[in-house]
């Protein structure tokens, strides 16, 4: 029974893997695009861009990572599957307010340089977007904590012959 | 544990090596291993079922209980 499940958990991630790899190429890109455009001055915009494309680069590598570990473990309950999961959610958690963050600090920097009255806006901590990616990291934390338990079972599964 | 397995004798007496057994029922070499040095915390009823067919024996003829 359980070759059968892992023959198809296999087939089915075949599709989320290449998919994944397109994704990352693509996001790979477009984050050189992103920051080409921001150092050759058209837009403090573009900064914002570029993180969040450099957090989904990260965060589709650990992904294609998992489902290799899962092709070469024959299982998805492994603890390095776990602390991938875990950093995806860390990444996803920070990526919600590092992009924003950054830009206001390179703004601030800029007019403080410029002599400028300059002050650091946070009102994005509480936009919706920020909230949103915010959420979704902690609800992959909390699957990661669920696998971290299917671990437990996996090994006791396994000490049955 | 209480319960010894005794596959190592009914193997013997077969004159049936780990391997071949592993291939009969379809286990790996490791996991049959693990079995009969009782390092498993259990057996599924399907894999003592493949045991006793290619042994010809009883699941009373692989364990044994002993007093602690």
């Amino acid at each position: 029974m359980k070759k059968e499940a892992i023959k198809k958990l296999n087939k089915d991630l075949e599709i989320e893997y290449f998919c994944s790899i397109a994704v990352l190429i693509s996001s790979l890109l477009y984050s050189i695009l992103y920051l080409i455009d921001f150092i050759s001055g058209k837009g403090n915009d573009n900064l914002t861009k570029f993180c969040y494309g450099v957090a989904s680069s990260i965060v589709l590598s650990l992904l294609i990572w998992i489902i290799r570990d899962v092709k070469k473990n024959d299982t998805p309950f492994t603890t390095s599957i776990t602390n991938k999961l875990k950093a995806i959610a860390g990444v996803v958690i920070l990526s919600s307010v590092l992009p924003d963050l950054l830009t206001e600090l390179v703004v601030f920097v800029g007019k403080v340089n410029a002599d400028l009255p300059a002050e650091i806006d946070f009102d994005f901590v509480f936009a919706s977007k920020t909230l949103f990616i915010c959420w979704l990291g902690i609800i992959i934390g909390i699957i990661s904590e669920i696998f971290t338990y299917g671990v437990k079972l996996q090994e006791d599964s396994d000490s049955i012959a | 544990m209480s319960i010894i397995i005794r596959l190592d004798r009914m193997m013997a007496d077969r004159k049936m090596s780990l391997n071949e057994l592993a291939e009969k029922v379809d286990m790996s070499n490791v996991n049959l291993s693990n079995l009969k040095t009782g390092k498993m915390k259990g057996i599924r009823f399907e894999t003592l079922n493949a045991i006793c067919k290619v042994l010809e024996c009883q699941p009373g003829d692989l364990f044994e209980y002993v007093e602690d």
